[in-house]
């Protein structure tokens, strides 16, 4: 090789290099990638404290990550790659590892209503005193003196409860498996993960003895959508789920879908590229509440139904064929029975400045240019959103939940004056629930959760925090 | 005498790789108890199939890649450097074919999130 041969291939190189990086250094971020169907990581502030924690690092190689020059092109020349380097097997099936924990949150635009997708009414001009009823329920709040802006430190709750993080046996690494033109998430749990979902279980049936408490749990589609012959892999939500009702609190009625969703299996009740259910499925689960709940659910048939096209769920990243791009899923709406008003609230005190108005579910023109379209229920996930609704009964409820409550909480509207749902995950917005649920006088507590999450994820040490 | 300092090198580094792969000692040890076969983890043929033709010919182009392939090849190339203008330029065009290649799609797995750039900054 010559002198000069070896310096063309330098200078290849560092052509390569430095040209994306000044791609890189000089392009303008974007807010959300249509072709993944999600909001992308925006740069993180730099403060003392995220240098310190770690958070600043985390956020940054996300934030990287997703503004990527060409992000678009290289996903797609990654997957095909990887698709050409694979050897065909028996069956239409692959398996894709997606890395380190659950990474949907980004889908439901958890807590952080992004700009492009403002509430439907402006948020009221905020009100320059707070209104006295509407303290929160700690004692060291100074009415008055609060400023709107800044929130509430997080009052100390008196009851220490352990977390009990520290002890996986392993760290969960997501795993998917795609059957024929559908996506399917591995299930593993932890029963060290499920002693949090006791604990709140157990304190809410003490601190509310006289509410009634119901415990929702539903398995998500790999339970039902997976073929005998890959079943081995994996744990089954079944096992899971009959686990967590025979060790909750007795006090807790049990609501237990398991069943009703394996009889509609062929129903479109999951999507095949999101981890949520579909409404249809939410539905079903809402006639099972129903019945727990003694009260006359109402028929699928009564309910104005709607459709939003092509929406590719939180699964889709993982494993972009092209396949769901022609066939992507859709979502079918149903639309309350029963007049509502929503607001989503950023603390406990319900401060109208941190406030905006919700529709339990909006119309598919709302929903035309946005990609995260299971936001299309409640805006998506929001610490705290209340329903007040025409129906004149006196009947109160609470609703905790993770995204898959979304969907199911219109349904709820129609038996209730007041519906409040409380997001699980919420410990940076909320605390002093009980005593709020004390205050409103609201006696029926609901958890609808889909079984990853008490098994999974540190969602309930967060509610017991916020307790 | 040369083996034992290859199979002594090749453990420490594949140990290396997982001591600095994971952050928490619970997944670590739980790693290791794996690797040789101390766990309760079932070893299930279908899954490891279906996760073997995931990869399959980039783990046959990783195996190749671990001989000492590079001599070869280095060798086949001078020669062709050596003999003639018309296959030297040949040889140069597909060297930097090659290496546009292999740039262009470590970037785009790296992009895609199938390696962690910054493995790093895990410590």
């Amino acid at each position: 090789m010559t002198r000069r041969h070896a310096l063309s291939i330098t200078v290849l190189f560092e052509v390569f290099i430095f040209s994306l990086m000044i791609v890189s250094l000089t392009d303008s971020d974007r807010e959300a990638s249509y072709k993944e169907n999600r909001t992308l990581a925006q740069r993180p502030k730099l403060t003392v404290k995220s240098l310190l924690d770690g958070s600043f690092a985390k956020e940054f190689e996300e934030y990287f990550q997703d503004q990527f020059p060409f992000r678009d092109f290289f996903m797609d020349t990654s997957f095909k790659f990887t698709t050409l380097m694979a050897r065909k097997g028996e069956d239409d099936v692959s398996l894709v590892e997606g890395g380190e924990g659950a990474d949907y949150d980004e889908n439901t635009n958890i807590f952080n209503p992004p700009s492009g997708f403002e509430p439907i009414e402006p948020t009221p001009s905020p009100e320059p005193t707070v209104e006295p009823t509407m303290t929160p329920g700690s004692p060291q709040a100074t009415p008055g003196e609060q400023t709107p802006t800044t929130t509430p430190a997080p009052t100390k709750t008196p009851v220490p409860t352990p977390a009990p993080t520290t002890d996986i046996s392993y760290e969960y690494n997501q795993k998917f498996l795609r059957i024929g033109d559908r996506i399917l998430e591995v299930y593993w749990y932890s029963k060290q993960r499920a002693e949090s979902y006791f604990n709140v279980l157990k304190r809410v049936a003490d601190e509310l003895p006289n509410a009634k408490i119901y415990a929702l749990l539903t398995p998500s589609s790999v339970e039902l959508y997976t073929p005998e012959k890959y079943k081995g892999y994996g744990h089954s939500s079944k096992e899971a789920i009959d686990y967590l009702f025979s060790n909750m609190d007795k006090r807790i009625n049990q609501v237990n879908v398991y069943d009703k969703m394996m009889s509609k299996k062929n129903e479109y009740i999951y999507f095949r590229t999101d981890h949520h259910w579909t409404q249809r499925g939410a539905y079903y689960a809402y006639e099972e509440f129903c019945k727990a709940a003694n009260i006359k659910a109402r028929k699928m048939n009564e309910y104005k139904k709607d459709t939003v096209p092509n929406f590719l769920g939180s699964y889709f990243k993982y494993i972009p064929d092209d396949r769901f791009r022609r066939n992507p899923d859709y979502l079918e709406l149903f639309y309350p029975l029963a007049n509502n008003e929503g607001r989503a609230y950023y603390d406990i005190s319900m401060n109208l400045k941190n406030s905006f108005a919700v529709k339990a579910v909006r119309t598919p023109n709302e929903m035309k240019d946005y990609p995260a379209k299971y936001m299309v229920f409640m805006n998506g996930d929001n610490p705290l959103t209340h329903f007040k609704t025409g129906v004149d009964n006196n009947k109160r409820i609470v609703v905790f939940k993770d995204s898959y409550g979304n969907s199911l909480v219109p349904f709820l509207l129609s038996h209730y004056e007041d519906v409040y749902v409380i997001d699980i995950r919420a410990e940076k917005y909320l605390s002093g629930v009980l005593e709020f649920i004390k205050q409103k006088g609201i006696n029926e507590v609901l958890f609808v959760n889909y079984v990853n999450c008490p098994t999974q994820s540190d969602a309930f040490v967060s509610l017991d925090k916020m307790l | 005498m040369k083996i034992i300092g290859w199979i002594f090198t090749s453990f420490v580094v594949l140990m290396g790789w997982v001591i600095f792969y994971y952050t928490d000692t619970a997944s670590l040890t739980y790693m290791f108890k794996v690797l040789f076969g101390f766990s309760d983890r079932p070893v299930n043929d279908l899954f490891i199939n279906l996760t073997i033709n995931e990869y399959f010919y980039l783990l046959m182009a990783a195996s190749v890649g671990c001989m000492p392939i590079a001599r070869v090849v280095k060798r086949g190339l001078n020669n062709m450097y050596n003999s003639g203008r018309v296959k030297m330029e040949f040889a140069f065009i597909a060297t930097c074919i090659f290496v546009l290649l292999v740039l262009f799609t470590s970037s785009a797995m790296l992009v895609a999130k199938s390696y962690n750039p910054f493995l790093y900054f895990r410590f």
